[in-house]
């Protein structure tokens, strides 16, 4: 061989390996594109996942990006119903078809769905059938469970194609399935913390937990703490010693959950939040950036209630029950929202001056024979406001305070008179 | 050119819904007016008919035509994914449109042309004439366009509908039905004029060959060898189902033609749609007759965008001859100097045709398997081109 033919085979060596080399590039190019975006699809469906606190925006939100980045024709998420599963959330199928689909029961009796439901892992079905497949119009599929780390069963998470359309994907491979077992994992944990996080806010209202976990529920520690602006309102039931003296325990119970639940409409329609129930008593507190709307929503709240009780009474007397009345408290001042007690133990609270003082403001309406008292920082906030009627009822000194306030009633309807009963009065 | 174009587009996965929100963008540009004409342009992973019917809903009954693509260009938009959706509404007083449908323009391409053909012979509106294309792309194309141009000279503009570059699927739209292995077509006759200017961005490989052995669209034989063969040599490994779709986009055949249909390359450009490896064949969109000679064609991401660049700069060269009233830019490129080709540089690949426009035009396109435009008065189909037509 000639230096020349060496040479030329060389150059021929070389064009091939960069022709393969090239080849090569674009494959690889392409199927890393594909991971790419999906990496990328996962990543935003867990930033957007963070900020969901309703279930089913995220399950649509889940099967939208499954068949926008993850390159598979259907997603559904299945939820148990009856002996079956209903269709909860759904991307990729016609309108008519999702219309059919939408809470639609499928799956019951199927063994292969059952293993899944009942602890076993996801599953890449090559070829699938039965009745589940015809409902779904699926010929191949992912199924996964969403499942929380201790158990919990919350649903199944399928993708797929259709056999009509199966050419224009790639098929499914295990590490598909192991990409889509990740996906599920992700929502699942979501759906965990969102259960935890409604459960937890039936004990701890959720603007507490707004202002005290900005960092997340899982960062809450003993001892946070924040100052602000706050209306307090106590609602207390007049003679409920004698009342519950009638009433067996559970008698007792059955009432006051009535009560409370018919009180708690108005406070949270008014954007306050019920704090504590301590005995007959409701503290609720009102808290927003401008202390005039707070106060606001509470004088309102404290109307809100008093309608709500002329209906629950309207009701006692149809069973065969005398009325109730209620005192109401209000005002408006500075306090720390913390959380105290021991590490096993937490509770959170308001704390500071302003919550005894709306307290014992709830206590003169008995003294003065009136519903609705406010204080003269509450009044402050309101007074501009035309449609809320008051009346002054004068100037005390409440236990434990030097510094005398004018306390005002609130009127429901047109004001009355200007009055002045117990000015300068002492009330210990 | 007097008309109203109003264009929207919307991204959606579902299809009635992206339908309606692209629909509404574009009445909300009608002025309160109703559309003459409909176009819509979609991507595979949609059910069309719902796309079809939120389309409807939004603007009416109206003539319509379109088909399925790989991808939709507009106004700053490139979008390949598999659920876009583009829908453009003209209104005028002084253009006219007729819309045809051929079907089964796989099975008999130079029919379906002759039925187009002959219907565009039957309409003596005056005025200038364009003749939009969106035939299947398993169709033969210069079978179509024989069929046509018997029948009726105009220049031809479009794209060839397809899907995500699997060559499975693809549909086509005619007033509200949903069509497979057809040819929808519109034909416009008006007062408007028209320019285009076609570029594509491959080099040449290896030396020239002649076709030995064909028929019509399939390329069986090369220099006596089988034609899959000489393919596999020439992209330096063997084609095999796995690497297809790559092979597909990064190479093609190059037909020495009479005339040049771009300024870099005495070229015009096959890009193959289907192998048959059994036989070893190959088929092109359109007929390769025994003794062409060919020579096979590479490209990369620089020659993509290179030749974007420079459809930008002859664009620009030749402003003087548009005048500053233009209306309307379709732009119908190739499928594969996409996304598959050029990853995300592929809005940048648009955006530097369309910044030439000193002014935002409304902007309507589409990747397809195949682009049809003019050059130099001939109706040409190319593969692997960025086509602009730009209306005025």
């Amino acid at each position: 061989m000639d230096r020349g033919e060496l040479q030329q085979l060389d150059a021929e060596a070389l064009r091939v390996r960069l022709a393969d080399a090239e080849r090569n590039y674009y494959a690889n190019l392409h199927e890393l594109q594909e991971q790419l975006s999906r990496l990328n699809a996962v990543q935003v469906l867990s930033k957007l996942l963070i900020g969901y606190g309703d279930p089913d925006a995220a399950l649509d939100k889940l099967v939208d990006l499954s068949i926008r980045d993850f390159g598979v024709e259907k997603a559904v998420v299945l939820q148990p119903r009856g002996d079956g599963y209903a269709v909860v959330a759904i991307k990729g199928y016609s309108r008519r078809r999702v219309r059919e689909l939408t809470d639609c029961v499928v799956g019951s009796g199927d063994e292969r769905i059952a293993q899944i439901v009942e602890g076993g892992a996801s599953r890449l079905f090559e070829g699938i059938d039965g009745e589940l497949a015809n409902a779904l119009d699926l010929s191949q599929a992912i199924i996964c469970p969403l499942r929380s780390d201790s158990g919990e069963f919350y649903g199944l998470f399928i993708v797929g194609f259709s056999a009509a359309k199966a050419v224009l994907y790639r098929a499914f491979t295990n590490s598909d399935r192991d990409f889509f077992d990740m996906v599920a994992a992700q929502v699942s944990a979501l759906l965990q913390n969102i259960r935890l996080r409604d459960t937890f806010r039936k004990f701890v209202p959720r603007q507490f937990l707004d202002r005290l976990a900005k960092q997340g529920l899982g960062n809450i520690a003993l001892g946070e703490a924040d100052s602000g602006i706050v209306t307090i309102l106590f609602a207390d039931i007049r003679s409920f010693t004698a009342l519950s003296e009638t009433l067996s325990p559970q008698e007792l119970l059955n009432f006051l959950n009535t009560y409370f639940e018919r009180m708690n409409s108005p406070i949270h329609a008014n954007g306050g939040f019920i704090d504590k129930f301590i005995g007959d008593a409701i503290m609720c507190l009102f808290i927003d950036e401008d202390p005039a709307i707070a106060a606001r929503n509470a004088v309102r709240t404290s109307l809100d209630m008093l309608a709500a009780l002329q209906s629950y009474n309207e009701q006692r007397k149809r069973e065969g029950s005398g009325p109730i009345s209620i005192g109401l408290g209000i005002h408006t001042g500075e306090t720390v929202i913390g959380t105290v007690g021991s590490a096993d133990r937490m509770d959170s609270t308001v704390l500071g001056d302003a919550v005894n003082l709306a307290s014992r403001i709830e206590s003169l309406t008995k003294q003065y024979e009136v519903q609705i008292l406010i204080s003269s920082s509450t009044y402050r906030h309101i007074a501009s406001d035309p449609t809320i009627r008051c009346r002054e009822i004068g100037v005390v000194t409440v236990r434990g305070r030097e510094e005398p306030d004018t306390i005002y009633e609130v009127l429901s309807e047109a004001p009355l008179e200007s009055v002045n009963s117990g000015a300068n009065s002492q009330i210990t | 050119m007097d008309a109203i174009i109003a264009i929207g587009s919307s991204n959606e996965t579902d299809g009635y819904e992206a339908a309606v929100a692209a629909a509404t963008a574009a009445r909300d540009e009608l002025d309160q007016q109703e559309a003459d004409f409909i176009f819509v342009f979609s991507t595979i992973g949609y059910e069309q008919e719902d796309v079809l019917e939120g389309v409807r809903e939004i603007l009416g009954d109206r003539p319509m035509s379109g088909a399925t693509f790989e991808g939709i260009i507009g106004r700053n938009i490139a979008d390949e994914s598999m659920y876009a959706v583009q829908v453009i509404a003209i209104q005028s007083e002084t253009i006219k449109f007729y819309e045809y449908c051929a079907e089964d323009i796989v099975g008999d391409a130079l029919g379906a042309g002759t039925t187009i053909g002959q219907a565009i012979d039957l309409v003596n509106e005056p005025g200038n004439r364009v003749l939009f294309l969106f035939p299947d792309f398993r169709s033969n194309i210069s079978q179509l366009f024989e069929g046509i141009e018997r029948h009726a000279k105009l220049p031809f503009v479009g794209g060839v509908s397809g899907d995500n570059l699997k060559f499975q699927q693809c549909h086509q739209f005619h007033n509200g039905s949903i069509k497979e292995g057809a040819c929808s077509a519109v034909l416009m006759v008006g007062d408007f004029e028209l320019k285009t200017i076609v570029t594509h961005g491959s080099e040449p490989v290896g030396h020239k060959r002649i076709v030995t052995r064909s028929q019509d669209n399939i390329i069986i034989e090369i220099d006596d060898r089988p034609a899959l063969e000489i393919a596999s040599e020439e992209m330096g490994a063997p084609i095999v189902a796995d690497n297809l779709a790559t092979a597909i986009t990064l190479m093609g055949i190059g037909l020495k033609a009479d005339e040049a249909t771009d300024a870099l390359s005495p070229y015009v450009l096959r890009a193959i749609h289907g192998i048959d490896f059994e036989t070893k064949s190959f088929t092109v969109p359109a007929d390769v007759p025994q003794g062409t000679e060919i020579q096979f064609m590479r490209r990369d991401h620089n020659g993509v965008l290179m030749s974007a660049t420079l459809a930008a700069k002859r664009l620009k060269s030749s402003l003087d001859e548009v005048p500053a009233d233009a209306k309307l830019v379709c732009q119908f490129d190739c499928a594969g100097r996409g996304k598959f080709m050029i990853g995300d540089d592929v809005l940048k690949g648009a955006m530097m045709v369309q910044e030439i426009f000193s002014e935002p035009l409304p902007w309507m396109g589409t990747f397809s398997f195949g682009e049809i435009s003019p050059v130099d008065g001939k109706n040409v189909f190319h593969n692997f081109t960025a086509t602009l037509a730009v209306f005025h």
